[in-house]
C-alpha cells in the first residue's frame, strides 16, 4: 500500500508539472496575441505566464537545486515543452541558401544537405527555428557552423554569403496563373573564411 | 475524516485498477518498433548529426551548450564522449556505439527481451541524443522520450 501511495503522489507531481507546462504556454500566446482571443486578456496571461515560469522556478538564480531538479526531471520526462506540436498548425517555410565565391573567382549556389529524409526533417526544423525571434542570438554560430559543414566540401572557396529567408508559396488565383514560390530574404551574413573574417550584415 | 479516506481508497482504486498488463505489451511493442525504424533511419546521418565542432551539420556541443542552460545534470552524448575518452574510445566509436545500442535496445524491446534493462537503456540512449540535437530536434524527439520514461 505504501509503494502504490508513492506511485499515487509520483502521478499527482507529474501531472501538476505537465498541466503547469501545458498552461504557461498557452499564456505564452495567448500574451503575443497569437490566438483569437481578444488582447484585453494579454496582460492577464502574461502575468499568469509570469506565476506559472516561478513555480517551475524560473525566477530563481540558475544553479539552484530546485530549478535544476524540475528541469532535469521534466527534460527526463520528455515534457519540458508543451504540446504546441500536436497542433494543426502548417510552418512556414525557411531555405538557407549559400553563395560561394571560389578562388577563381567564379560562384556557385549550394545548400547544407543531409543524406536522409529523417535528417533533412531536421534540418528544416532548425531552419524553422532560426527564423523565429526567440533564436536569434543563436542565429549567427548556428548559420556559421552550417556554412561550416558546406565549406568542408569545398575547400578551395574564399567567400561564403549566407541568405536565409521565407519562402512563400502563391495562393491558389496566383497559383492558377503560373505563379509559383517567391523566396523573401530575411537576413544575410558574409563569412570570409580564409582569412577567418566574418562580418554579419542582418537585413 | 472517513469521508476524506473513502476517497483516498476511491483514488486507489481509480489509479491501481486490477486489469490485464495488454497495454503495456502494445505499449512495448510499438516502441521498440519506433525506436528500431528511428535508428535505422538516422543511420546514414547519425555521426554527421550528432559529431563535434567543424565534424559534423551543426556542432553537438551548441546543442548540449543550449541544454545545459536549463540544467547542467541532463544527459546528453558529450557525457558518454568523454567517458569513451577515459578508456580510449575515440567521439566516432561512442557514437557507434550509442547508435548500435539504441537499435539493439529498440529490437529487445519490440521482441520482450530482457524488457526492463532494454527499456531503461533506450530511454538514456534516446534521450542523450534528443538533448545533444538541441536545435536539430523536435516534436517526435518528446513524444519518444514520453513513451519511454513511463
Amino acid at each position: 500500500m505504501t509503494s502504490k501511495r508513492i506511485y499515487a503522489a509520483w502521478a499527482g507531481v507529474h501531472f501538476f508539472l505537465i498541466t503547469v507546462i501545458c498552461l504557461r504556454g498557452i499564456f505564452a500566446l495567448v500574451a503575443t496575441d497569437a490566438t483569437i482571443l481578444p488582447s484585453a486578456l494579454n496582460t492577464c496571461a502574461r502575468s499568469g505566464e509570469v506565476v506559472l515560469a516561478s513555480v517551475l522556478g524560473k525566477d530563481l538564480a540558475a544553479s539552484n537545486p530546485w530549478r535544476l531538479g524540475i528541469a532535469t526531471y521534466l527534460h527526463a520526462a520528455g515534457s519540458q515543452a508543451g504540446y504546441g506540436f500536436f497542433a494543426p498548425n502548417i510552418p512556414g517555410y525557411h531555405k538557407l541558401t549559400l553563395e560561394l565565391y571560389h578562388e577563381d573567382g567564379h560562384m556557385e549556389y549550394d545548400v547544407p544537405h543531409v543524406q536522409g529524409g529523417a535528417a533533412a526533417l531536421r534540418l528544416d526544423s532548425l531552419l524553422d527555428r532560426l527564423a523565429d525571434p526567440l533564436y536569434e542570438p543563436l542565429r549567427e554560430v548556428t548559420v556559421k557552423l552550417l556554412v561550416l559543414s558546406v565549406w568542408q566540401e569545398h575547400p578551395d572557396v574564399k567567400k561564403i554569403r549566407a541568405i536565409f529567408g521565407s519562402v512563400n508559396p502563391p495562393n491558389i488565383s496566383d497559383f492558377e496563373h503560373g505563379k509559383r514560390e517567391s523566396f523573401q530574404p530575411l537576413f544575410s551574413y558574409d563569412f570570409s573564411l580564409r582569412n577567418e573574417e566574418n562580418q554579419s550584415t542582418p537585413q | 475524516m472517513k469521508q476524506l479516506r473513502a476517497w483516498g481508497n476511491d483514488l486507489m482504486v481509480f489509479l491501481f485498477p486490477l486489469e490485464t498488463d495488454r497495454w503495456l505489451t502494445v505499449l512495448r511493442i510499438g516502441l521498440g518498433l519506433q525506436l528500431a525504424v528511428y535508428t535505422l533511419f538516422l543511420k546514414n546521418d547519425w555521426h554527421y548529426l550528432f559529431a563535434g565542432t567543424a565534424k559534423g551539420l551543426v556542432s553537438r556541443e551548441l546543442g548540449e551548450a543550449i541544454t545545459s542552460l536549463d540544467s547542467p545534470f541532463i544527459p546528453k552524448l558529450g557525457w558518454l564522449v568523454a567517458l569513451g575518452g577515459h578508456i580510449g574510445l575515440g567521439e566516432e566509436m561512442v557514437l557507434s556505439v550509442a547508435w548500435a545500442g539504441l537499435l539493439c535496445a529498440g529490437c529487445f524491446l519490440l521482441l520482450g527481451l530482457f524488457c526492463r534493462p532494454a527499456a531503461i537503456i533506450a530511454w538514456f540512449l534516446h534521450l542523450c541524443a534528443a538533448e545533444s540535437g538541441g536545435l536539430l530536434a523536435y516534436g517526435a524527439d518528446n513524444l519518444m522520450t514520453m513513451g519511454l520514461f513511463i
